[in-house]
């Protein structure tokens, strides 16, 4: 009678602890939904044609200023130009060189220190498609800076137009995860 | 289209480069100055940029996050600064050691009188939690709003458990910069002090007569960024020039044998007496900015001074004779209306009355002075000081300066204090005499 009630209790506190890794595992998925992601979109390279890479924000906040290295084929793509992109009704001033002949480093610094929240372009970089073979088109050294001069976390995610969109664990991933080890715990202790 | 931009950014990184005509023969100390002139402002947020993205040459102070790196976080950190709405500040101090403190800064303790005067000049008193029990509690003229504060020891005694139990943001001492690292003021005493009081930033501030006056200001300017009290340092900065600049104008353009040979001692270092060898400070900016020569410049470069055989005074033969007064030594500071005078005209007679002196230029004419070391020949007063003794050195050259105008102003208007300037005792006998 005693040793029933024991397993009863076991078997209720594992029950417990499951689902409370259900809620954590629910809080974190709104969580990463707000994560700050920074995209390169760039349409078909076709020969002759001029080609526009935008570069894109989502979920930022308080963002102040920026920067990064946008690298590129120089024998496929020639460069022509970097225009101000807008989050949210805000123009996002640039500057930009080309610090070598397949590299062009953007800055820009949003005017005050009031910073912007949403989502938006921060960028359009225009090529002229002028060989065969791939653009190779790469983001790197991307950094943002916040209005109290603090980095933002950001996931820089795709790189070229060509690569495979890197993306977080979804909803179901996780829920996956989390009901494998909740039955693996239940059918384990259920059994002692 | 892509070379004329670089063009454009090439040429706004050349005029930023270009010294403005307003520009100051210093480079303000702060994390964020990236251009590396006198001051934060925008030149310095498009000069980080231009550093990022490769137009520029990197400097120092560029990293304003001091990072060990310069990138856009810089840019914002700068604008922060710029703005008065920074967390951290990040500067050179005195021995141009780097130093973070957190802002704002409301809790010091300071010390030394001196750089408690400075405060005051700044209006920033009201952050002060802790003083010396000697001459900044004594000063109930200068100090009324410090007098009652608790006693964390004196410069050279510090009470550690009374300092840290006033939880302060930062602890001021008296060093000096140019001093021997080991001596009592050096870099080494700046060590001690950090060992005793961990985790509270002390800050070297260096307001003395053997530092040049571009030093003060940067000091000055500095200091206005740290309490949040730049436009007081801008103001008094102002005042400063004002009273130095129509003397240093004039005293650059002098000939060596325009230059009236002074002899600066204090008969502290030889128990109140001329004895046969007595002291020289071979540093002391005011007399050389006031267009003096100091007869122990030649003796090297041992700072702040040395001792020197009477006869090799006799042998310079110095047309004035300077005696240097600490007013701790009386616990009174000059501004204190009980002043004891007595104490310096005994000094002033004791060496116009010294028989070995008797043929010394100085003395035959009656050129010998006590001159206040607190609160005159260091510290915010010193442009003051510089003013008093141009008029003293050369009195047709400045006939119409009127450097107990300044004193009164610099009285009223930065110390608030209400006196007369013709009742305290900063040179003795007095100008008017």
């Amino acid at each position: 009678m005693e040793k029933n009630s024991r397993i009863s209790l076991k078997k209720s506190t594992l029950f417990g602890i499951c689902f409370a890794v259900f809620l954590i595992a629910f809080a974190a998925v709104p969580a990463q939904a707000q994560q700050t992601t920074v995209n390169l979109n760039t349409p078909e390279l076709v020969k002759g044609s001029t080609v526009y890479t935008t570069v894109e924000i989502d979920n930022v906040t308080d963002l102040d200023a920026g920067q990064f290295d946008l690298s590129f084929n120089s024998s496929v793509l020639k460069f022509l130009n970097v225009e101000d992109g807008s989050i949210e009704g805000t123009k996002i001033p640039l500057q930009w060189r080309l610090i070598d002949a397949g590299t062009v480093r953007v800055i820009f610094n949003l005017e005050g220190v009031t910073g912007i929240s949403g989502s938006g372009q921060i960028a359009r970089i225009d090529f002229e498609v002028i060989g065969d073979g791939k653009g190779d088109l790469l983001i790197s050294n991307g950094l943002l800076g916040n209005t109290e001069a603090n980095q933002i976390n950001a996931d820089w995610g795709v790189t070229a137009a060509s690569d495979v969109q890197k993306s977080t664990p979804g909803f179901g991933g996780v829920f996956a995860l989390v009901s494998l080890i909740a039955v693996f715990c239940m059918v384990k202790f259920g059994r002692s | 289209m892509i070379s004329k931009s670089i063009i454009i950014a090439i040429i706004a990184s050349l005029l930023l480069l270009t010294p403005s005509a307003s520009a100051s023969d210093y480079t303000l100390g702060i994390f964020g100055n990236a251009n590396e002139d006198d001051n934060i402002d925008l030149k310095d947020v498009e000069y980080t940029g231009l550093i990022i993205l490769g137009l520029d040459v990197q400097t120092q102070l560029a990293d304003a996050k001091y990072d060990d790196k310069v990138d856009i976080l810089d840019v914002t950190q700068t604008e922060l600064i710029i703005l008065g709405k920074e967390k951290e500040l990040t500067f050179l101090d005195g021995f141009k050691e780097v130093m973070t403190v957190t802002k704002p800064v409301e809790r010091v303790v300071s010390v030394w009188c001196t750089n408690n005067e400075l405060l005051k000049v700044l209006d920033a008193t009201e952050k002060i939690v802790g003083v010396d029990g000697g001459m900044t509690q004594k000063s109930t003229t200068l100090f009324p709003e410090l007098c009652d504060l608790p006693d964390c020891g004196g410069w050279h005694a510090p009470n550690f458990e009374a300092i840290l139990s006033q939880h302060p943001d930062m602890y001021i001492p008296w060093l000096i910069t140019t001093a021997d690292s080991a001596s009592t003021y050096g870099i080494l005493r700046k060590r001690f002090l950090e060992e005793k009081l961990t985790n509270v930033p002390v800050l070297c501030l260096d307001n003395s007569e053997y530092c040049t006056g571009e030093y003060f200001l940067e000091e000055v300017k500095r200091l206005g960024f740290i309490f949040d009290k730049r436009k007081e340092s801008a103001e008094f900065i102002e005042f400063y020039k004002g009273c130095m600049d129509p003397v240093t104008e004039l005293t650059e353009g002098l000939s060596e044998d325009e230059k009236p040979k002074v002899w600066i001692t204090s008969l502290f270092f030889s128990g109140g007496e001329v004895t046969s060898s007595p002291y020289a400070y071979t540093v002391f900016d005011p007399v050389d900015l006031a267009g003096g020569k100091n007869i122990a410049a030649e003796l090297g470069s041992i700072s702040p001074g040395t001792k020197v055989d009477i006869e090799w005074v006799i042998e310079q033969n110095p047309e004035f004779i300077l005696l240097q007064i600490w007013a701790a030594g009386n616990k009174k500071s000059p501004y204190a209306p009980d002043y004891p005078v007595s104490n310096i005209e005994e000094q002033v007679n004791g060496v116009l009355n010294c028989p070995q002196l008797s043929n010394v230029d100085a003395v035959k004419n009656k050129r010998v002075y006590v001159i206040q070391y607190s609160h005159f020949t260091k510290g915010p007063a010193r442009s003051i000081c510089v003013a008093y003794l141009a008029k003293l050195f050369h009195p047709e050259m400045f006939a119409d300066l009127d450097p107990l105008a300044m004193h009164q102003e610099y009285m009223n208007r930065f110390l608030r204090i209400n006196a007369s300037v013709n009742s305290v005792n900063f040179l003795y006998p007095s100008l008017n005499e």
